[in-house]
């Protein structure tokens, strides 16, 4: 059995550039909040989530809570004022071991998540990239066999960008840095995970994650081994 | 670096609050569940509300108090937790002594700060003290020596002890903290076994 790696995932943000006035891991993509969808279907077997939460907070742990309670609540109470760094420092400072991020505006494909998982068992550092897509990507320059990311770009574009997922190191979350790339830039060149995401940065995006939702659910829900161990309790 | 732990008792060690239970062996128990419901969430001050269900509660014989508390379900993870480092873990409670005392010592087997009534006669005649838990943590801090302190608690009476903590947890286990609780903590939980999984990690 794996050991309980931690997951974080950041729901902190007010989500301006996508303008829906709700924080991003509520917006409904396929008529299913990301933020359910990520701890419901890919984070099923994941026992250490911890849920970073500022802007209607409230409202982004009720959401958690509908789907299961052991969700660990850490407050970004400065969200307005502070970047997603921010939010993985007050995370992962308490946390002694590498531990996985989740961007929480990310609709990951279950069964990508399973294979990063599985390959980051043995790994401090797996950094996810995924095809160049969004409008405002930071781009991953990557090795020639295209198995490690070098550098970080936000202004070149290349043809694969950073997915918002990966498994990182502690104390990686300096509060010298404004962004987390600029964090993660200190562990580079690191193994690369290719694994299918959408964001939802913009209304752009928004369209984007509607037909990739519409093709993750039309794949018959992966039972998760937990969700097979109550069956069996049953 | 040396980590105190500092744990609130009442619905968040114990799976209920205890003096609603206790008042169900003098049919008063919806009544004193009003008044904790209403102090918990900060509508009225605990002192003067805790005072009153003493007064009401001291109907019954303290031996008495001390065998219905026997009874009372302790939750499992956070016993094992206190358990495998009690040296470094203290109850702080609003609770008296004299009513949890020997409990605590039984089955936790650390140390107990709390507030302290004078018992005569197996009978509760006055509650002297009424803990202040935000003094307590600035206590236990210097008397242990403790770097850092980590604070658990769910009601309005936990505020002053999660304020001064390094780290904070609003604990709703049994029920939801109050909004107080949950604004001065760095971390929220709802079940023992997510409470134990982050303390091991601090």
């Amino acid at each position: 059995m794996l050991a309980d790696v931690p997951v974080l995932i950041a729901a902190a943000g007010i989500g301006s550039r996508l303008g829906m006035n709700l924080p991003k891991a509520l917006v409904e993509v396929n008529g299913r909040p990301i933020l359910e969808r990520l701890l419901a279907d890919v984070l099923a077997d994941e026992r250490d989530v911890r849920l970073i939460v500022g802007y209607r907070a409230d409202e982004v742990i009720a959401c958690a809570r509908r789907v299961r309670d052991d969700v660990i609540i850490v407050r970004n109470p400065s969200f307005r004022d502070t970047s997603v760094r921010h939010s993985f420092w007050l995370a992962a400072r308490h946390i002694q071991q590498p531990s996985f991020v989740i961007d929480g505006d990310t609709l990951i494909d279950p069964r990508a998540w399973q294979a990063f998982r599985k390959r980051a068992a043995t790994m401090d550092t797996l950094i996810g990239i995924t095809p160049s897509q969004t409008t405002d990507a930071v781009f991953t320059r990557l090795s020639d066999d295209g198995s490690h990311v070098t550098a970080f770009t936000r202004t070149e574009p290349q043809s694969h960008e950073w997915c918002g997922v990966a498994k990182l190191p502690p104390r990686l979350f300096d509060p010298k840095h404004d962004y987390v790339f600029q964090c993660i830039d200190a562990a580079l060149p690191a193994p690369a995970h290719v694994l299918e995401v959408a964001e939802v940065d913009t209304q752009a995006d928004l369209a984007l994650a509607e037909a990739f939702a519409r093709r993750i659910d039309a794949v018959p829900r992966l039972v998760s081994s937990r969700a097979a161990a109550m069956a069996l309790a049953a | 670096m040396r980590t105190g732990f500092c744990f609130d008792f009442d619905g968040t060690i114990t799976d209920r609050e205890l003096l609603p239970y206790l008042a169900e062996s003098i049919d008063l128990a919806d009544e004193i569940s009003v008044l904790t419901r209403a102090t918990i969430e900060g509508h009225l001050d605990f002192r003067k509300s805790f005072k009153l269900r003493c007064r009401l509660l001291g109907a019954i014989p303290v031996s008495r108090v001390n065998e219905l508390v026997q009874d009372v379900c302790m939750q499992p993870d956070i016993v094992d937790f206190i358990r495998s480092r009690p040296q470094d873990c203290v109850v702080v409670t609003g609770n008296l002594d004299c009513w949890i005392g020997p409990y605590v010592a039984e089955h936790l087997g650390c140390k107990l700060v709390s507030s302290r009534g004078t018992v005569s006669d197996d009978r509760l005649t006055a509650v002297d003290d009424v803990l202040d838990k935000g003094a307590a943590v600035s206590a236990l801090r210097a008397e242990f020596g403790w770097d850092r302190v980590v604070c658990v608690g769910d009601g309005m009476n936990d505020v002053p002890m999660l304020e001064l903590a390094d780290i904070a947890v609003a604990y709703g286990g049994v029920h939801t903290p109050c909004k107080a609780a949950e604004e001065a903590a760095h971390y929220i939980v709802y079940n023992p076994r997510s409470l134990c999984s982050l303390m091991s990690q601090f």
